[in-house]
């Protein structure tokens, strides 16, 4: 007979991932658990390409890009954080469906240019890997969703602003 | 022999005891093999990766036991 503890709580006790992203939209406390991260990197040595970017509740918003081939940087790290700024990308990521969006594998051709997409509340994770070139994507079959287009989207426009840049996409 | 395939890892438990580590598995908590310790921390290694990166499992259970896990 097993005589050791048994967990007590279950996963379906809390609140889901989506649950709590709705409510960190209002609520800067719970917003501070909450955090998105997209990391985007790859491609030939002279055409490399790398993009991070991460938002959250309690830290703001910080991202970097280097692109060889545009010849595009850039660097930002929020002094403080604009909660209405990280709401309005996590209304992107409710409106997207990323969330109930199913993930694929992480299988891609060498040099592909990948992006993994995490969504967070602290306790629930999403993890979503892509092919992050449009044009490496249709050749290998492997075009996101609509859902996860939009919400890289997002969080591309959102990089761009706070780097003072045009654009940041490969 | 039960399998059950394409499932995800979405949580983990332990606590001081020994060799006693759960994982949340199609709903529900499976205890890992506790016959051996060091089987006990290897599932508990595949496990954690397999959380962490969001990865499908294959898991065999019997007796109420983790026996075989596969990530992939």
């Amino acid at each position: 007979m097993d005589e050791n503890t048994k967990p007590t709580l279950t996963p379906a006790d809390g609140p889901s991932l989506a649950e709590r992203i709705a409510a960190a939209i209002d609520d800067r406390e719970i917003a501070r658990d909450v955090r998105l991260t997209l990391s985007v990197g790859g491609g030939v040595a002279e055409q490399s390409y790398r993009y991070q970017f991460e938002a959250s509740g309690g830290r703001g918003i910080r991202c970097e890009l280097e692109c060889e081939l545009s010849g595009r940087s850039g660097r930002s790290e929020a002094s403080e954080v604009d909660h209405e700024v990280f709401a309005e990308l996590l209304r992107e990521v409710r409106a997207s469906g990323v969330l109930t969006t199913p993930a694929e594998g992480a299988s891609f051709l060498p040099d592909t240019v990948v992006g993994v997409l995490d969504i967070t509340d602290g306790v629930n994770e999403l993890r979503h890997y892509f092919a992050a070139d449009p044009d490496q994507a249709e050749i290998q079959g492997r075009t996101p969703p609509r859902s996860l287009r939009r919400t890289i989207e997002a969080i591309y426009a959102a990089g761009a602003k706070a780097m003072g840049l045009r654009s940041v996409a490969p | 022999m039960a399998w059950l395939n394409n499932e995800k890892v979405q949580a983990l438990w332990s606590n001081h005891q020994k060799a006693n580590v759960y994982g949340w598995i199609d709903g529900a908590w499976r205890k890992f093999e506790d016959d051996h310790t060091d089987s006990c921390t290897n599932f508990a290694i595949l496990a954690a990766h397999a959380k962490d990166d969001n990865r499908d499992v294959d898991v065999r259970v019997e007796s109420g036991r983790v026996k075989e896990l596969y990530v992939w």
